[in-house]
């Protein structure tokens, strides 16, 4: 097997990025089928160590790439050709079942895809099978274990998409974000997210946490990928109402141009509230962007970071209530604590302060897109602290004020902290991604790359490097 | 158990109680018993946001909280 021109050896087609694939691909230095391979071989060596799957389509994935291969002439008008993908286990595919980690739903095979994820097999994509999610896409820890450290939460609710992007199990997976659950699990797990902008990309097809609130976005290894997967998933979608306002980007071409440095503002008040080797190692990060070029500004806000957390909250948990009141008449017991505390509380909160917490939401939004009409984007730590253990899936205090707001974020590593993975978040205005793709890529070719997770096996017998 | 002091405690308690009193009403004693901390942290939470000032007009930014 020859080497790539991005300088990864194909002997080892697992550790490419999508991009990095589809460019081998193209040259015919990796086969489909045998990048399928590779990445099955992958999760049959190191997913007893991750337990980043709830199944996998292993005979599907092969039979559709076997036909992808047979399709090559078509591969130019597809920007995800033979790229295996991982979807959150609260997006439907046609003929996988879809369990959102509710034990009762282990056999709900829905009859169609979502939105998402055709969009996703009509760009050439494979689906892979089904990461874990934490149940109903809130708060109850999974089963998952960080790469870097078995013993600290991979974060979630995308718990297994994230893991297994960081674990080169595969180059691009689906999560979802009402609060945190596509940013925080990226950032604990060194790897990218996206949020997009709210009704960017189609809910249709994924169950939800609280409608108001749910983004679906790409988690990967590079500002590319993730810009590929989002030129694939954004557009207006009948079946979705939120998407009609959507404006959709070239968002391959801003990550190709990258720009001139950028122009942040540095939201001091989550600097402050993050701990200490967290907040050291993002300013540390912004020290070496303003070297390159970029200018870094200062920002305390007016709202309270608190009261904004507050507002997205109550939202979420009067809405998840709201779509849960009838399954949770019949099957209460078989929640998770978290979960069905979440349910049950939410339905007891007064009409009155859910108003109230939107009207936060809009005063919030005012002040952001205000701080934004002279910077090109907010800058923050992705998350407080650096992942915790598997009692608690983190802090979603940084990442939940722009799902309340609907303002895209993506998050990028900027190193490792003993060992575990530190994210710098940014922010821009609604349907800016193309301008937050320029800068991330700028970000990306500055900051160094974080190397493999090493995958010690504790107490067994095998060893991934 | 420390006393709630300061209007934000007053509004937290206040509201702890409403939520314990539906609770029990919605979902039974027991339950209610259970979900102790989780009201305590949702009425804390909602007492917060029922202390803010917002005008009138929901366009206006301005926004006081106490």
């Amino acid at each position: 097997m020859e080497g790539t021109t991005d300088g990864v050896s194909a002997d080892l087609p697992y550790e490419l990025t999508a991009s990095e694939a589809l460019r081998a691909i193209r040259r015919r230095t990796l086969g489909v089928v045998e990048l399928v391979r590779a990445v099955l071989d992958r999760i049959d060596a190191i997913e007893p160590q991750v337990r980043a799957w709830v199944m996998i389509d292993r005979a599907g994935a092969l039979a559709r790439a076997r036909e992808l291969e047979r399709q090559f002439e078509d591969m130019s008008a597809r920007p995800l050709f033979g790229i295996p993908v991982g979807l959150k286990d609260i997006y439907d595919a046609q003929g996988l079942p879809t369990t959102a980690g509710f034990e009762p739903w282990k056999g709900r095979v829905p009859p169609a895809d979502a939105t998402t994820v055709a969009r996703l097999r009509q760009a050439g994509a494979i689906i892979l099978g089904k990461t874990v999610t934490t149940q109903f896409a809130f708060a109850d820890p999974p089963e998952t274990r960080n790469p870097w450290n078995p013993e600290r939460t991979p974060g979630g609710s995308s718990s297994g998409s994230a893991a297994a992007v960081a674990a080169r199990m595969i180059p691009l997976a689906l999560g979802s974000q009402t609060a945190g659950s596509i940013l925080r699990p990226a950032a604990y797990c060194g790897v990218l997210g996206l949020k997009p902008t709210y009704g960017l990309v189609s809910r249709h097809g994924i169950v939800p946490l609280a409608w108001s609130l749910d983004h679906p976005g790409p988690i990967a290894r590079s500002v590319e990928d993730l810009a590929r997967a989002l030129g694939v998933l954004a557009g207006v979608d009948p079946c979705d109402p939120a998407t009609r306002a959507a404006r959709v980007g070239d968002y391959l071409a801003a990550v190709r141009h990258p720009g001139p440095p950028p122009v942040c503002l540095r939201l001091d008040d989550f600097f402050a509230a993050a701990e200490p080797p967290v907040s050291s190692q993002v300013s540390d990060a912004l020290d070496l962007l303003a070297r390159h070029g970029a200018e870094i500004r200062h920002a305390r806000l007016v709202t309270d970071p608190r009261l904004v957390a507050d507002a997205q909250q109550t939202i979420m948990q009067v809405e998840a209530a709201e779509f849960h009141a009838a399954l949770h008449a019949e099957m209460a017991d078989h929640y998770a604590p978290r979960m069905r505390a979440l349910v049950e509380t939410g339905a007891l909160v007064p009409a009155t302060l859910y108003v109230r917490a939107r009207r936060v939401g809009q005063r919030f939004r005012a002040e952001m897109l205000a701080l934004l009409t002279d910077v090109d984007c907010l800058v923050l730590p992705t998350v407080s602290n650096l992942a915790p253990d598997r009692s608690t899936t983190g802090d979603r205090r940084f990442q939940a004020p722009w799902s309340l707001i609907g303002f895209p974020a993506l998050t990028i590593p900027v190193g490792l902290v003993d060992g575990l993975p530190c994210g710098l978040q940014v922010v821009a205005g609604p349907w800016q991604e193309e301008r937050l793709f320029r800068i991330a890529r700028w970000i990306e070719r500055v900051l160094p790359p974080l190397p493999t997770p090493r995958l010690g096996l504790r107490g067994g017998s095998v060893s991934m490097q | 158990m420390q006393e709630p002091s300061g209007p934000s405690h007053e509004r937290a308690a206040r509201i702890q109680r409403q939520l314990a009193l539906l609770a029990e009403l919605r979902w039974g004693a027991e339950r209610a018993q259970a979900l102790d901390a989780e009201l305590a942290a949702t009425a804390e939470m909602l007492g917060r946001l029922e202390g803010v000032r917002l005008a009138p007009d929901a366009a206006d930014p301005f926004l006081t909280s106490e």
